[in-house]
């Protein structure tokens, strides 16, 4: 695309931040708290970084949509404490694209999420897989099912009764529930997608 | 003037090929999804050892210098020493000189190619073995694929006699694109008589062959494509027979109208 075009008329800035933003939109829009704000933000970036584009040799719109979502993730995504990312809406309606969880693979390829979302969680799967013992990990993984598919059939801890289950649910629980704590909800969504792909999957 | 911002539109790009490659520069192959930053760490003869770059440096292992490089996509990068691949310089003129890393770090991942140094742990990430950083870097591998595969058509070549040349797949949809509709219907013959020697197109193979006649073998000279009307170096040294492999026909029409200069 010429990026030039883009500097020099008022027009074709506006088109290009209004696209942006309908790209981006509703994974970095919880950010701010109006669309318009958003493309304040999104037209600011434009701005800053107008030298170094104006002299990129080849700028393709995806290479603009990636510069605009490392901007907002540098610029607004704190390193320690982890904001949502909205997952909770496609998550629930989208039922004929479940695949039942997100591999780590998925999730480095996701160029929605900012970096420091996926190395915490990462942190937190293998965290867990260390520190619990199988039948631990099994129970997490029958919890997390519930969480997710309601009206399915849970397939772990199938020999056990009723009651064994909800025992060692409550047993386990307090060793998890401080990290569990440290996620909003949407973030725990992400984490146990990628739990129950990464840990889950395996002992089925 | 109104954009088309159509962002399903095929994209047209330019390439501006480099005057000369030295180690230390930083170079942008444009691909389809995210360009490709590499930097050249060694030169011998017609081979360049590059180290790829990535941006995502949250995910740095052990083998990642983390650098400070201006860049619009991002100012940090990482230099993936374990993801250091040998090409053959050739391909480097479909790339574009970007700028050079910094001095100190280029010594850092120098010393680490060739001799095996370590990188300092304060400059680089953790960890290697573990599924998230090997996931990472297949996704890496699988990304500058198109390096490796350009050194296995150079030295999978059976024939020696020829210099390979490769065409990175950004390359050769360029020169598709560029081609003359008219041209295309003219040419059916798979054979050129041109001033430097003849070109010829293999059916089977999809290889392009380049003869050079008396006046032009072993001279030093540059092969030139008209590409976009303007002249687009494709190779620069001594002048041997040259093997395109992977190509199609199109890019042989467009290949007719090479130039050799001599120097």
């Amino acid at each position: 695309m010429e990026i030039r075009k883009i500097y020099d008329s008022k027009e074709d800035f506006e088109k290009v931040v209004s696209k942006l933003e309908s790209i981006i939109g509703d994974k970095f829009g919880y950010l701010f708290e109006s669309k318009d704000d958003l493309k304040s933000e999104i037209a600011l970036i434009l701005l800053e970084k107008k030298e170094k584009l104006l002299k990129a040799p080849n700028l393709r719109f995806g290479y603009l949509v990636a510069t605009v979502k490392n901007a907002l993730q540098d610029k607004f995504v704190k390193k320690k404490r982890l904001l949502y990312c909205s997952f909770s809406d496609s998550f629930e309606s989208d039922k004929e694209n479940d695949d039942k969880g997100y591999s780590f693979e998925e999730l480095i390829k996701d160029e929605s999420i900012p970096e420091v979302v996926k190395v915490l969680v990462f942190d937190y799967v293998k965290f867990l897989k260390e520190r619990l013992k199988d039948s631990e990990l099994e129970v997490l993984c029958y919890r997390f099912w519930n969480e997710i598919y309601k009206r399915e059939e849970n397939p772990f801890l199938k020999d056990k009764s009723e009651n064994a289950k909800h025992k060692a649910w409550s047993r386990l629980r307090p060793k998890i529930s401080e990290l569990l704590s440290d996620f909003s909800e949407e973030e725990l969504i992400l984490f146990i997608r990628v739990f129950m792909s990464e840990v889950c999957q395996r002992n089925r | 003037m109104f954009l088309n911002i159509d962002t399903k539109e095929k994209e047209e790009f330019i390439l501006y090929p480099p005057e000369n490659i030295e180690e230390g520069d930083v170079f942008e192959f444009p691909l389809e999804n995210l360009p490709l930053l590499v930097v050249i760490v060694n030169i011998e003869g017609s081979y360049a050892e590059v180290v790829p770059m990535s941006f995502q440096w949250e995910l740095a292992t052990r083998y990642d210098l983390i650098v400070d490089f201006e860049h619009y996509l991002r100012d940090k990068w990482i230099v993936e020493v374990d993801m250091t691949t040998t090409v053959p310089l050739s391909i480097l003129f479909q790339a574009q000189k970007i700028g050079k890393l910094k001095e100190e770090d280029f010594n850092i991942v120098k010393d680490a190619v060739l001799e095996g140094v370590p990188l300092p742990r304060e400059r680089s990430g953790r960890g290697y073995e573990d599924e998230i950083h090997s996931k990472f870097k297949d996704i890496e591998a699988e990304r500058i694929s198109f390096l490796v595969n350009s050194l296995l058509e150079d030295i999978s070549s059976e024939d020696e006699s020829f210099r390979v040349i490769s065409f990175t797949p950004s390359f050769k949809e360029a020169l598709e694109e560029d081609i003359n509709q008219a041209l295309a219907a003219s040419g059916s013959s798979t054979v050129q008589d041109t001033e430097f020697g003849k070109i010829l197109f293999n059916e089977e193979e999809k290889s392009i062959y380049l003869y050079f006649n008396e006046k032009f073998l072993k001279k030093n000279g540059t092969i030139y494509v008209n590409l976009k009307s303007q002249k687009f170096p494709i190779y620069k040294g001594t002048l041997e027979d040259i093997k395109i492999p992977n190509v199609t026909k199109e890019i042989f029409e467009v290949m007719k109208k090479a130039e050799v200069v001599l120097e």
